[in-house]
């Protein structure tokens, strides 16, 4: 905040900042403070108001300086200039005031502008150039696991420990976990005075925490002891809150010592972060620490590490990099280990290297090619919202012409004129850009509450010090610079022939036509790239709302439990099976399952399975399985997914000692391609489900295809499990009902329920499966509602613009139409000699901005879905679009043409 | 009548700083009080307004002899000067008769100024 109120007294003069400057910061501070206090939107206003008044008083000090130690104050006039000014505000407003319907239009039109520039604005400062708040953000990188084929980034514990004797390159590397990946964790229960919530957690050991550099804010933060991995056991039972749940979840009380039930057991609560410190953009509401049963210390397949780790002074990520590229050229032999080790270049599947990035781009991840492209479509409606300006401030100047003459004919001087034409821009400027900030107040709270996830650091954008900023430089960049042009065009020297032509009568050079016409091809240019933008996003949304996901999502309604210590695997499964068969008996639910993934949100885990009498790609008998899927219930019955082959899960299953499996269709045609995989054995890795051991399963049935990872994603290789057979449940399941009723009218019903079988279980996220997936596809959605917004106010704005250039034109040319019309010719005729006028500039817009939309299809290829950015059906609508409404847009003015009178206009000659 | 030589905002400066010596922020806060809230200036404005003020010799800035101790950056303090005083009550004047004016002729339509 100093910061930037330095800048803005730069303003002044140097002797006038240096006696005044700090008093004048402090006395803002000292208000801000108090706005603030009152609220966000108090704040906001003050801070633009007062960043505008320390910029027109810094100009005015210039132009008339109070204070200048050897200058007498009375002998300069300062004064009489300050009345100037004064009277220049006031002549201004008067003058817009007396045309309203001028005023209004450029004041929406300015509105518009900046405001959608600014709430994009707001996203990309909080998104992508907000640094992340812990100390020396650049120092922070993360050290991910890159494979050919997929994308996983988690490390395994060994890899991790190695990495951390190896290398020289970080002054502390350390790691989390948000769970093992088969499941939906990164949750836990936490017992509160009123009832069981379930929150979002992250186990993280105290080097991560060192590596963060962040202080506990009350208390102090995990040990060294408290999170050393491979403890045989359960995870010390410590826990850190975040402040922001400290205050919502326990009412900001003391709770440093005290104890707090979380997952089933009491946790010592040790610490408090300080306020918005987050990890990897999960939401987190309780930290604890990491832990590690014993067996899978050692497991170089079990990838369930993320590693972050902060950079020695003086060590670059490069050179990082190439200490760990050559870390990874002998890391066999310096650990012994001869499978599954990271290599520099991996070649076959399965295989993977590690990779160095910083953490911010590991957070934002693919996200910031979306939000450029919506900070580009914004830029583009302003480009055409100064285009309306300059024509309408055009247009004003030639309507002004004979007043600037008559004042000119009594003594202002030019530089008069230019200075109140300039404080009118600066008028517009202020209000539109005080327009537009309240837009994108508005318009970023509404992005908040319907996109919460759509992208990350959701909660890092608001309408801050450097968006202000943005929009101040903005509305004044706009507003003067476009005021400028019509006011450095106006000259004295034509005073008479500006007196005798009169005002609207005028006719205008061939000059101010040209660029009228050029300013209406380039709005109409810029809507059509806009348009094609917006209808192959809509494309892209319909077709990832049509691809067939596996199952029959209509009918569902969906929540999550989780039974977690002092539950065992079995003692679960008992639980699991009573809740199972409450629900299946609850009024209106046809059906019902349990399932420890949530399909189009799971993050495929490949886990190393042997088969039986298979020798793959490279000889082994062992294939990575991406998904582990346990089931209970009938589940394939409850989804809609049909069994294409086989059968699914009997009841007798759960009574035989032979166990089975259900496999889907990729993973049949990957590991038996071409015979049938009846019959065949896998010996599944219970490991994949959190528990101990192996076992064969013979498969029973092949199922379609799931696209468990994502409607846009492969479905990949997947087995089913039943949780009845084997006897054992992870600790969190989803349950998946088939019901006419609503999340609404169910969710009592099943909270009542789970209480059954135990009071301290949260039910959560009961919602329709058709939310689920719609949240798996929501950035395109947002993608395509943005740019839907941006391309109709962009269309909006073309056809005012369009439609204003063609009303001055016909109005221009009157006499010349009165003329006509005297002379023989038919309404029809000048109807369509002003359509032509206004279409011929349309159809070269659309020409430019096709050629435009095909130039840029390479910025928006990466995030379609099903279609190609040239695609010609979506480029033949829009083009249809676009001429019709230029045709509207035209319609009008050549309708008003057909009107004119010709005894009128002859009449005033 | 004479014209104003001094503006509203700077009547009202002077005005506040007649109550005794003050510094910035008050100065700030009693000319929005003192003009039933019409006067909301700015920073830069007032400051500029002192700036003014001090060149024409009518404020000058003192060392007071004991300031409570406060956080943030050391407070500079105003206090009128003879001639200020002055122009101040020859200001008073002249509003007091342009009020008297004023109630003189929107008498005979039962309005008081």
């Amino acid at each position: 905040m100093r910061r930037f109120l330095e800048l803005l007294a730069r303003a002044f003069p140097a002797d006038f900042r240096a006696r005044f400057g700090p008093e004048m910061i402090e006395q803002i501070r000292l208000d801000y403070d108090r706005e603030h206090a009152r609220g966000a939107w108090r704040a906001l206003v003050f801070a633009f108001s007062t960043s505008l008044d320390l910029i027109r008083s810094g100009l005015a000090e210039h132009w008339s300086p109070t204070w200048k130690s050897n200058r007498d104050f009375r002998t300069r006039g300062g004064g009489a200039r300050e009345v100037m000014l004064t009277h220049d505000l006031r002549h201004g407003l008067r003058s817009l005031a007396r045309s309203p319907v001028f005023t209004a239009i450029a004041l929406v039109t300015l509105g518009l502008g900046i405001g959608a520039n600014t709430a994009i604005f707001s996203i990309v400062n909080g998104v992508l150039l907000k640094p992340l708040a812990y100390p020396q953000p650049k120092e922070l990188m993360r050290l991910g696991a890159e494979y050919p084929d997929r994308a996983l980034p988690a490390l395994s514990p060994p890899e991790y420990l190695e990495y951390r004797e190896f290398n020289q390159s970080f002054a502390a590397l350390g790691a989390f976990s948000t769970g093992s990946g088969s499941y939906t964790t990164g949750e836990v229960n936490i017992a509160t005075a009123d009832r069981p919530l379930r929150v979002r957690s992250i186990s993280v050991d105290s080097h991560l925490l060192q590596a963060l550099g962040v202080e506990a804010a009350q208390g102090r933060l995990f040990s060294d002891e408290e999170t050393a991995l491979g403890m045989g056991g359960l995870a010390s039972p410590v826990a850190i809150l975040s402040h922001q749940f400290w205050e919502g979840g326990f009412g900001g009380q003391p709770l440093i010592g005290q104890t707090v039930n979380i997952d089933g057991r009491a946790h010592e609560i040790v610490g408090i972060m300080p306020p918005g410190i987050d990890l990897m953009d999960h939401g987190t509401q309780v930290w604890l620490p990491l832990g590690l049963v014993s067996d899978l210390r050692d497991n170089r397949t079990f990838h369930t590490f993320g590693v972050i780790g902060r950079l020695k002074d003086g060590v670059t990520a490069k050179a990082a990099q190439a200490e760990l590229d050559r870390l990874l050229g002998d890391w066999s032999a310096r650990t012994g280990a001869s499978g599954h080790v990271p290599k520099h270049q991996p070649s076959l599947a399965g295989e993977h290297t590690l990779r160095i990035e910083p953490l911010q781009d590991a957070v934002v991840g693919d996200a910031s090619r979306s939000v450029w492209l919506l900070q580009a479509a914004a830029g583009f409606v302003l480009l055409i919202a100064c285009a309306n300006l300059a024509n309408l401030l055009m247009a004003r100047a030639e309507t002004r012409r004979r007043e600037f003459a008559l004042r000119a004919a009594l003594g202002a001087g030019r530089a008069r004129l230019f200075r109140q034409a300039i404080t009118e821009s600066a008028i517009l400027a202020t209000v539109g850009g005080l327009l537009g900030l309240g837009l994108a107040h508005a318009g970023v709270q509404t992005f908040i509450r319907a996109y919460p996830t759509a992208i990350p650091r959701t909660r890092d954008v608001a309408i801050d010090v450097p968006v202000l900023f943005f929009a101040l430089g903005l509305s004044l960049a706009v507003g003067v610079l476009f005021g400028l042009a019509p006011a450095v065009r106006g000259r004295t020297k034509d005073l008479v022939t500006a007196l005798k032509e009169g005002g609207p009568r005028g006719a205008s050079s061939a000059g101010r036509h040209h660029v009228r016409g050029a300013l209406v091809v380039g709005e109409v240019a810029l809507s059509v790239m806009l348009v094609i933008g917006a209808g192959l996003l809509i494309r892209t949304v319909y077709n990832l709302q049509n691809v067939d996901a596996g199952f029959d999502r209509t009918p569902l309604v969906t929540f999550s439990v989780t039974f977690p210590e002092p539950y065992d695997p079995d003692t679960r499964a008992v639980a699991y099976q009573r809740l199972l068969e409450k629900v299946q008996a609850a009024p209106g639910v046809q059906n019902a399952a349990f399932m420890s993934g949530l399909p189009t949100h799971r993050s495929p885990q490949p886990i190393r399975t042997v088969i039986e009498n298979h020798a793959g790609g490279n000889g082994s008998a062992i294939e990575l399985i991406d998904y582990y899927h346990l089931i209970m219930g009938e589940y394939f019955e409850t989804m809609g997914i049909p069994i294409v082959a086989g059968r699914g899960f009997d009841r007798v299953d759960a009574a035989t000692p032979d166990r089975v499996v259900v496999v889907n269709e990729t993973l049949a045609n990957r590991v038996w391609p071409g015979h049938s995989a009846l019959g065949r054995r896998l010996r599944i890795n219970y490991g994949g489900f959190g528990f101990g051991g192996n076992a064969w399963h013979t498969v029973v049935g092949v199922a379609k295809d799931v696209r468990q990872g994502g409607i846009d994603s492969d479905p990949g290789a997947e087995l089913y499990v039943s949780l009845e057979q084997i006897g054992l449940a992870a600790p969190t399941m989803n349950a998946v009902l088939k019901t006419a009723l609503t999340p609404a009218a169910l969710s009592g019903t099943l909270q009542r329920l789970v209480q059954e079988v135990d009071p301290g279980v949260p039910v959560v996220r009961v919602r329709e499966m058709e939310s689920v997936f719609a949240e798996s596809i929501r950035r395109p959605r947002l993608l395509a509602h943005l740019l839907g917004v941006f391309a109709g106010l962009a269309l909006l704005l073309a056809a005012v613009g369009t439609y204003g250039v063609l009303s001055y034109l016909v109005a221009e040319r009157r006499r010349e139409v009165g003329i006509r019309i005297a002379l023989g010719a038919r309404r029809a005729d000048v109807f369509t000699l002003v359509m032509r006028q206004g279409l011929q500039l349309a159809m070269i817009g659309i020409a430019v901005g096709v050629a435009g939309a095909l130039a840029l299809s390479r910025f928006i290829a990466s995030v379609l879905f099903g279609v190609q950015p040239t695609e010609v059906s979506t480029l033949g609508v829009v083009i249809g679009i676009i001429t019709l409404v230029a045709a509207l847009a035209c319609a009008l003015p050549a309708w008003g043409a057909t009107r004119v009178n010709p005894n009128d206009v002859l009449g005033q000659d | 009548m004479p014209s104003s030589p001094i503006s509203s905002l700077e009547y009202h400066v002077l005005l506040a700083l007649a109550a005794g010596q003050q510094y910035g922020y008050v100065i700030k806060e009693k000319v929005n009080t003192d003009s039933g809230g019409t006067l909301a200036p700015g920073a830069g404005s007032l400051y500029r307004v002192l700036a003014r003020l001090i060149a024409r010799e009518l404020v000058v800035e003192i060392e007071p002899a004991d300031v409570p101790p406060h956080p943030g950056v050391p407070r500079r303090y105003y206090e009128l000067t003879d001639k200020g005083r002055v122009t101040l009550a020859e200001e008073a004047r002249r509003l007091r008769e342009v009020s008297d004016l004023a109630r003189i002729r929107l008498a005979p339509y039962g309005r008081s100024a």
